[in-house]
């Protein structure tokens, strides 16, 4: 049986030409130049022949080429060329596989590339993107969900890619979100007919397709979400001292010892350094559990100025 | 100290007053505050720290493949972080694993907090929200696991506790371990004697006068007062009553109903004898 050839994607400016469909996004429609980046099935070997293991799940070898294994999902082999090699487990949904290749594989490419990846979701205010940073939990794709509601297009989930060069500039990656089932129902939403992140989990993948973004966008501010310390109430304060600024930036790296194994980690604290000086990141500090509603507006207003 | 010094138990054992205790003691005794202190004596589940050595989100991952993870992940703590944690691990192999959550090799020295499993199952009812009921066929269940992520992200990730004899079996009978276990209705009764030799196990200061200080200041009176002025951040969401709830022994005498407590003693009879749990 022949299927008609998928068209090839858009992910953060690159055309990507893939064997499996990702609705998650935007179609090319940029030159005729070959694919950056390839997605092929086909046979993996569980290790890379001269592979080192830099976490329990990825080997890196000499050459940058990554191997990622996921247990119940499959192997990707990640190659600095853009080819991109998947050997899924028989078992492995559809959506499994691009929540790897879309989260830990993308980050890999822009090690690969020497582009930072900020572990952000961003949306767009007032012509620019602007990233909510933090630990798990503090309502980073809860916040964005919230914006996308009001009609502010999605820029990036999880893996948040800052362009070279200067001035800083995020390359929009697709606009689909992933959120638990209480984020989902808090926003008056149903997870009802959303694909589910794993198997029997209650996480779900929630696309605006329509809110999908095409080119480049300056970087208009970071937002740390953090929980108030001891002492401290809630509230959004400016960050002022640059080193405290890049040590920040530094932890919300997305797979931060992939790029320092890559050797790129010159091109990332350039990077940092850029966006230290040119544009401000502010502490959002909030209970983790409370309502995000009442920030959006103060978020949205500190941005415009 | 190389590798994983840990402070394990079954859920609701007193693991978090032996943690206020060192959190006071690794500071001279000084005064802890509960929301943020605690931390020296961090959660070997916590999520930030294994997403971190993982390498990835484990919200990403299946239950069975957290557990083939975790291993390697406490081997690279171990390595890279060695030091004082707690844990409700059970050090059992989890379906679908190879090894415990935490094996041997990663593990430097071990704890294990026993408490008479009918105080348990109260404590258990009211901090998870749970009838007693449901408190006392948990403890006999040998799938139990906490950490899970359902409705929304749990701060911890999956641990395969088992039921409470599986549990305290696991650890006091591994063999391989360098062990101080400590009855929690032992610590309460001569707390000076027990917490000295918890101290001297694990390298601390163990003179009277310091012990002293940093049991002062880990009273449950201390404890309870704060979390009452403060509130305590690992209070789970569900509970119907304080975390610091009484802090007693043999309290199921008055609040276990008879047929409840006989079905737990009947569970548990093997090991709650070797506790002279009677």
């Amino acid at each position: 049986m022949s299927v008609a050839p998928l068209t090839d994607g858009l992910l953060c400016g690159w055309r990507i030409r893939s064997a499996i469909a990702l609705p998650e996004l935007l179609e090319w429609q940029g030159d005729d130049r070959p694919p950056d980046l390839t997605v092929r099935l086909g046979d993996v070997d569980e290790h890379l022949p001269e592979g080192r293991t830099l976490s329990p799940f990825l080997e890196i070898d000499g050459t940058g080429t990554g191997l990622l294994q996921v247990p119940e999902v499959g192997r990707f082999l990640v190659r600095p060329s853009g080819g991109i090699t998947i050997a899924p487990q028989p078992e492995a949904s559809a959506a499994e596989i691009r929540l790897f290749l879309l989260g830990s594989v993308l980050g890999l490419v822009c090690h690969q590339r020497a582009l930072l990846p900020l572990h952000a979701s961003s949306v767009v205010i007032d012509g620019g993107a602007v990233a909510f940073c933090g630990p798990s939990g503090m309502g980073k794709s809860t916040l964005a969900l919230r914006f996308a509601r009001r009609g502010h297009a999605v820029v990036s989930d999880d893996v948040c890619v800052l362009d070279s060069g200067g001035p800083a500039r995020v390359r929009p990656s697709f606009p689909r979100l992933k959120l638990w089932r209480d984020a989902i129902e808090d926003a008056s939403l149903s997870p009802e007919g959303l694909e589910r992140n794993r198997r029997g989990q209650e996480k779900y993948h929630f696309l605006e397709p329509e809110a999908g973004v095409r080119d480049s966008l300056p970087l208009r501010a970071i937002f740390l979400l953090r929980r108030p310390e001891r002492g401290e109430v809630e509230g959004i304060e400016r960050l002022s001292a640059p080193l405290d600024i890049l040590a920040a930036l530094e932890a919300e790296t997305f797979r931060l010892p992939v790029g320092r194994a890559l050797g790129t980690e010159k091109a990332l604290f350039q990077a940092r350094t850029l966006i230290a000086s040119t544009v401000p990141v502010y502490q959002l500090r909030r209970q983790p559990d409370a309502p995000p509603e009442r920030w959006l507006d103060a978020i949205a207003a500190i941005v415009r100025g | 100290m190389s590798g994983l010094a840990l402070i394990a138990s079954y859920p609701k054992s007193g693991n978090t007053w032996l943690r206020a205790f060192l959190a006071s003691h690794l500071h001279g005794g000084q005064p802890i505050d509960l929301n943020g202190d605690l931390v020296r004596i961090r959660n070997v589940t916590g999520r930030s720290l294994q997403d971190r050595h993982a390498g990835l989100e484990h919200s990403d991952l299946t239950p069975n493949e957290v557990a083939l993870l975790r291993p390697l992940s406490s081997r690279r703590i171990a390595r890279q972080q060695p030091g004082l944690y707690k844990t409700h691990d059970s050090n059992l192999v989890p379906p679908g694993a190879r090894e415990p959550a935490i094996p041997a090799d990663a593990i430097d020295r071990v704890v294990y907090i026993v408490r008479d499993p009918r105080d348990v199952a109260i404590s258990m009812a009211h901090h998870f929200g749970w009838s007693l009921a449901a408190s006392v066929d948990r403890m006999g269940d040998t799938a139990f696991c906490i950490g899970l992520s359902s409705p929304g992200l749990n701060m911890n990730i999956e641990q395969w506790v088992s039921s409470w004899s599986a549990h305290v079996e696991s650890w006091l009978d591994a063999g391989d371990l360098h062990l101080l276990p400590l009855r929690y209705e032992d610590l309460l009764a001569d707390p000076p004697g027990h917490f000295t030799q918890l101290c001297r196990f694990l390298g601390l200061d163990d003179t009277r006068h310091a012990v002293s200080r940093s049991l002062e200041a880990s009273s449950f009176t201390a404890l309870a007062d704060q979390e009452a002025r403060t509130g305590f951040r690992e209070r789970y969401a569900a509970s119907t009553a304080p975390f610091f709830r009484k802090g007693g022994a043999g309290g199921w005498r008055g609040e276990l109903p008879p047929e409840l407590a006989e079905r737990v003693a009947c569970t548990h009879r093997r090991v709650m004898a070797r506790f002279a749990y009677r």
